[in-house]
């Protein structure tokens, strides 16, 4: 069956923004989920393919450009921010989205992270948590517990407290932070929605269990819950919301209003004048 | 006052909007659990979910003709639709139920819950809308989603619950010897 159901009826379908590649995730895997989401929004929003670009890194849910029919980047380990960072800031016309896991984000990509909230560049980051290192067969990552002992390489588990995202971007400056739970895409689209909407750097963090190696992340959907506050403009207090949350508190954390960065595009010197200053 | 299943009811393109939603999403589900099933080799589970994506996709182009001789259809946002019990439209499969060795069972079973809620959902409204085509529309549309539950229904007296150990694996992905 086609599944690109391009409709005359009710406007653009999530399908239409789907590529022909298929997912190669596994079974159960939570980021199937999170691609509804992310391709409803699309849907909703009516972007332009044109016009929007998706940027990863490296790791499961770092495939999603593949599987995404508008233009993609799948850049290395934890550069995706940097990247993007250049792509919005060259093109600021274009809607940028980006998409990575716990380990690509949060390690490797932690420095990038950190800067990409602080400078509020206008682009949505998404990233999917499952708190393992899924592609490499099961390692622990940065948002692991510390008596997670499922893996050979720490089989007495990590042995340190995880990073909390949501509360890290409040830290470093995002302008919009939210959580959501890939068994709900329909919430995950609208999270993105109002992301890509919001100006400014906006952090969506998502549950996203690895059936494979973190199987009893299939109970998760008994542990969330809603937020169960207003967004908040105020980055102090959502940060002191956030703080009595337990990390499974579904929602929006702020909505601020921080004027994103976007420096001017248009060149102030000419490359003669630039030439110049290299003269001898 | 209204339940969620009549507020997203309360007209024939209200209607006509939740279920074309509904209908797409089940036959879109069914092809990406059939992707992922031949991605992982498990072909008679993958075969399976391919023809059940061909019998929604069917159902799919007859919402579809009945909505185009409406008209155009109000524009919903996903997290607007008015689902009565479930996060995602009611006859769509959830992913998080698929497991990469399941057997045509677990899949039957798994259609077998996609189909009684989307037969449940078209019999509330129904049975509870006041609108009179609403009423003709969604009791068609029920009469359909019963046929789907006795094929399924049907299928599965082929496929009796596998053993115990059905997801055991002798060659793991978790490295963990």
């Amino acid at each position: 069956m086609d599944t690109h159901l391009t409709d005359d009826v009710v406007g653009p379908l999530p399908g239409d923004y789907k590529s022909d590649v298929k997912p190669i995730w596994c079974p159960g895997c939570g980021d199937y989920s999170v691609l509804a989401g992310i391709t409803r929004a699309m849907a909703t929003m009516g972007l332009e393919r044109k016009d929007t670009v998706v940027v990863s890194g490296i790791g499961c849910s770092s495939r999603i450009p593949a599987y995404t029919s508008v233009y993609g980047y799948h850049t290395v380990h934890g550069r995706s921010l940097a990247v993007a960072s250049g792509v919005k800031l060259a093109r600021p016309e274009l809607n940028v989205l980006i998409f990575g896991g716990d380990g690509d984000g949060f390690s490797i990509g932690g420095n990038h992270f950190l800067h990409a909230c602080r400078r509020n560049v206008d682009m949505t980051y998404i990233v999917m948590d499952n708190q393992v290192y899924g592609m490499t067969k099961g390692q622990a990552s940065p948002t692991t517990e510390a008596d997670w002992c499922e893996s050979k390489l720490t089989p007495e588990g990590p042995g340190v407290n995880p990073i909390q995202p949501v509360a890290l971007a409040l830290a470093c400056g995002a302008n919009f932070v939210a959580r959501g739970f890939s068994n709900n895409p329909n919430e995950v689209a609208r999270l993105i929605v109002e992301g890509v909407r919001h100006p400014g750097f906006s952090v969506i963090h998502i549950l996203s269990p690895c059936v494979t190696f973190r199987p009893e992340q299939r109970n998760w959907k008994s542990t969330v819950h809603p937020y169960g506050r207003e967004p908040t403009d105020d980055p102090n207090e959502a940060m002191r919301a956030v703080l009595e949350d337990d990390g499974f508190g579904l929602g929006i954390f702020l909505a601020g209003n921080r004027r994103p960065f976007q420096p001017e595009s248009a060149a102030t010197r000419s490359i003669a004048q630039i030439e110049e200053g290299f003269a001898v | 006052m209204k339940t969620k299943v009549l507020n997203g009811a309360a007209n024939v393109g209200l209607f006509l909007a939740h279920a074309l939603a509904l209908e797409i999403e089940a036959a879109e589900r069914y092809t990406e659990l059939a992707d992922s099933m031949e991605a992982h080799n498990n072909v008679e589970v993958a075969k399976l979910f391919r023809d059940l994506s061909t019998y929604s996709a069917k159902h799919v182009e007859e919402v579809k003709q009945i909505a185009r001789e409406f008209g155009a259809l109000p524009k919903v946002a996903p997290w607007e639709f008015q689902w009565d019990a479930t996060a995602e439209s009611p006859e769509s499969a959830a992913f998080e139920n698929a497991h990469y060795l399941m057997k045509p069972h677990h899949a039957l079973k798994m259609a077998l819950l996609s189909e009684h809620q989307g037969n449940n959902y078209y019999a509330s409204v129904a049975a509870e809308t006041k609108d009179p085509e609403v009423a003709r529309l969604a009791r068609e549309f029920a009469e359909e989603e019963a046929g789907h539950v006795a094929l399924v229904r049907k299928w599965l007296e082929r496929y009796p619950a596998p053993k115990d150990d059905w997801s055991d694996d002798p060659d793991p992905p978790n490295i963990s010897d």
